[in-house]
């Protein structure tokens, strides 16, 4: 008996079933489904076919074109400040005494959801109209300084995303520094010291030595947190809800879906996210089976 | 004066453990000096003191004349090349050996003129474009000698620089560093635990145990006139026998007693072992002082064979004296068996002797 081509097949079969059932087929159905019109029912006698009308909203209604700049701004500034402190502190906490304590209180946040951190900053956040008590940390900070209470979460269009966008590094950033802790403690220290012996100043040590050999780290961390940024949600959902132009992709998508019960355009919406996240998350994959062959 | 290096009263400690106590060494310019020990001696701590990665507890560092106890390492005039090679994996080889002079700005023609010269030095020069990765370990080595030669240092400093090789690029790589230091002359101050490294490169080599330099001398003083009984143990291969004499005097003579038997020592030592008649020492000979007898009798050490290795280009035996048991190198082609009573010849001249409760070596002037 031949067994040796069907015998592979038998062994992949069952997982190539699930996610045929539970991934392919969501897949294909969201994409179809984007093409119809706003109902509840995935199919039926009141949906009705509307060509590309769903698309034509996500790329041109102002609501939409707001959600997709708020989603860039989140992913450029999240991503280079999750990465920046990330890398800053597992270098420099390396040199400090107490490393671990220190670097177990930054990683907390990473344990705290979504909503419990976004609640905790809507306190430090809260606003008052001038003249009242402030019970936001950072308003009760600026008024005891003399100054006039900020409304962190309604100033647009850059104070309030930086709020929200400030909330996600609080709680990333703690992951981000763990992982390049541990590469940075896989970088022989004798490379370290080498440069130092040939005349290498510390910040040099780090830009020519440490930069480089945490390079591929950085590119996977750094990927990892633009795919986290881009299905951002939750913090959006619990402290501003979308308004005051702090509309993002997710957020949307769920109002269209559970507010207006519009299946096609959340459908729409979706896809659009599945689309921005795919190229990272093949990128990462790539990395992940080269990393053996780059050391 | 350039290049000496002197160490005075240098202490380090690790947390409760000292790694270094209280050293002195001097160390001569254009030396080829070898820190020698078991591993947690105290060696690379020493090596890196000097390197001033490790900063002293206490006591002065010179290099060239100069007090560099509280310079950083760049402000020395030394180069380092590391056990594990150091090179950067994500520069290429001319960018590695170039790295500490870009790092002083040098114009960069010179930097490609330095690196070039110093990649002939070491044959290395086809491989300028390559990476680490595409190297192998004895090419690497050379790389990291070479980024170390490039600085032009007033002193060399090697942290077990071989022990990563595979046996027989270490010996060949042993003989380059050799014609290397012949050739540029630098102070090199080189730490290794492998006693035939520091036998063959070894202008001087300091013993060293528990954090002190236990003997420094020229490779053959330190083979053959052992400080104490740890050094006699530590150098050679086999390392020195011992076994326990007592001092024995007559009238007429004084000798050594290995149980019944007695043992003629040179003239010069009998005034002065006659002091110590009836104390009991430890003998010390090493194993190719020893001749073979097939019989046993006319004033021979009564021994027993228990193993006879082979090694090509001798015959190393295995064999019991009273309760000690010694090593003995004879010509390859002699016939013994295990079992087989000997008798054994010391070489009178090569006898050391050593107390038996602290185990330095008993001399007479």
């Amino acid at each position: 008996m031949r067994t040796g081509r069907w015998q592979p097949w038998l062994f992949v079969g069952p997982a190539l079933i699930i996610i045929a059932f539970f991934l392919v087929y969501p897949t294909v159905m969201t994409i179809v489904r984007s093409f119809f019109g706003r109902g509840q029912e995935l199919f039926g006698p009141n949906v009705q076919f509307v060509g590309l009308a769903n698309w034509k909203y996500v790329f041109t209604s102002p609501t939409m074109l707001l959600a997709l700049r708020n989603n860039a701004f989140w992913v450029v500034m999240f991503t280079f400040f999750t990465v920046t402190f990330g890398v800053l502190l597992a270098v420099l906490l390396d040199r400090v005494r107490y490393e671990r304590i220190i670097k177990s209180i930054v990683f907390v946040p990473a344990a705290i959801s979504y909503v419990g951190a976004s609640i905790i900053w809507k306190f430090v956040y809260a606003y008052r109209a001038e003249g009242l008590p402030q019970i936001g940390l950072l308003n009760a900070i600026v008024v005891a300084l003399g100054g006039k209470p900020v409304g962190w979460l309604i100033e647009r269009p850059w104070i309030n995303n930086i709020c929200l966008i400030v909330v996600g590094i609080w709680i990333w950033t703690g992951f981000c520094m763990v992982i390049f802790s541990a590469a940075y403690k896989n970088i022989p220290r004798a490379l370290l010291e080498a440069a130092r012996i040939d005349g290498a100043t510390e910040w040099q040590v780090f830009r020519k030595v440490t930069l480089p050999l945490l390079g591929p780290t950085i590119a996977v961390v750094a990927t990892t947190m633009v795919v986290q940024v881009l299905k951002v949600f939750d913090i959006v959902f619990v402290m501003t809800n979308g308004a005051y132009g702090t509309e993002v992709i997710a957020n949307r998508m769920y109002k269209e879906m559970f507010n207006f019960f519009n299946y096609g355009r959340a459908s729409a919406i979706a896809v659009v996210l599945l689309f921005l996240i795919v190229p990272f998350m093949v990128s990462n994959l790539r990395r992940f089976t080269q990393q053996g062959v780059t050391r | 004066m350039a290049g000496e290096i002197e160490l005075k009263g240098i202490r380090k400690t690790f947390g409760k453990v000292e790694a270094v106590k209280d050293l002195d060494l001097l160390v001569q310019e254009a030396e080829f000096l070898v820190l020698l020990g078991p591993s947690g001696c105290g060696k690379t701590t020493t090596l890196r003191c000097i390197a001033g990665l490790e900063r002293v507890d206490r006591g002065k560092v010179f290099i060239g004349g100069r007090d560099v106890t509280e310079l950083p390492p760049a402000k020395r005039g030394i180069a380092m090349v590391f056990q594990s090679y150091a090179v950067f994996p994500h520069m290429t080889v001319e960018k590695n050996i170039g790295f500490g002079l870009r790092m002083r700005h040098l114009p960069k023609e010179e930097i490609k003129k330095a690196v070039r010269e110093v990649a002939e030095l070491l044959q290395i020069d086809e491989l300028l474009d390559r990476y680490p990765s595409q190297l192998s370990g004895g090419q690497r080595q050379r790389v990291a000698v070479a980024r170390a030669l490039v600085m032009r240092p007033e002193v060399l400093l090697m942290d077990e620089p071989l022990s990563n090789l595979d046996a027989l690029l270490r010996l060949q790589m042993r003989a380059e560093l050799k014609r290397l230091h012949r050739e540029i002359g630098t102070t090199t101050v080189y730490v290794t635990h492998d006693q035939i490294e520091a036998l063959s490169l070894g202008d001087r080599i300091a013993v060293m145990r528990e954090g002190e330099i236990v003997q420094l001398d020229t490779p053959n003083e330190v083979y053959d006139k052992p400080a104490n009984v740890f050094v006699g143990g530590f150098i050679g291969t086999p390392p020195m026998n011992f076994l326990k004499a007592k001092v024995l005097a007559d009238d007429k003579d004084v000798f050594l007693a290995i149980g019944d038997f007695r043992l003629e020592v040179p003239d010069v030592w009998k005034a002065h072992l006659r002091e110590m008649t009836d104390k009991t020492v430890i003998l010390g000979i090493r194993a190719e002082n020893i001749e073979v007898h097939p019989e046993t009798n006319g004033g021979r050490l009564p021994a027993n064979v228990i193993v006879a290795e082979p090694l090509g280009s001798q015959q190393l035996l295995t064999v019991q004296v009273g309760d000690d048991v010694l090593k003995v190198a004879t010509k390859p082609d002699l016939s013994v068996q295990p079992g087989q009573a000997i008798g054994l010849a010391l070489v009178k001249d090569k006898i050391r002797i050593f107390d038996v409760q602290t185990g330095a070596a008993i001399t007479f002037p």
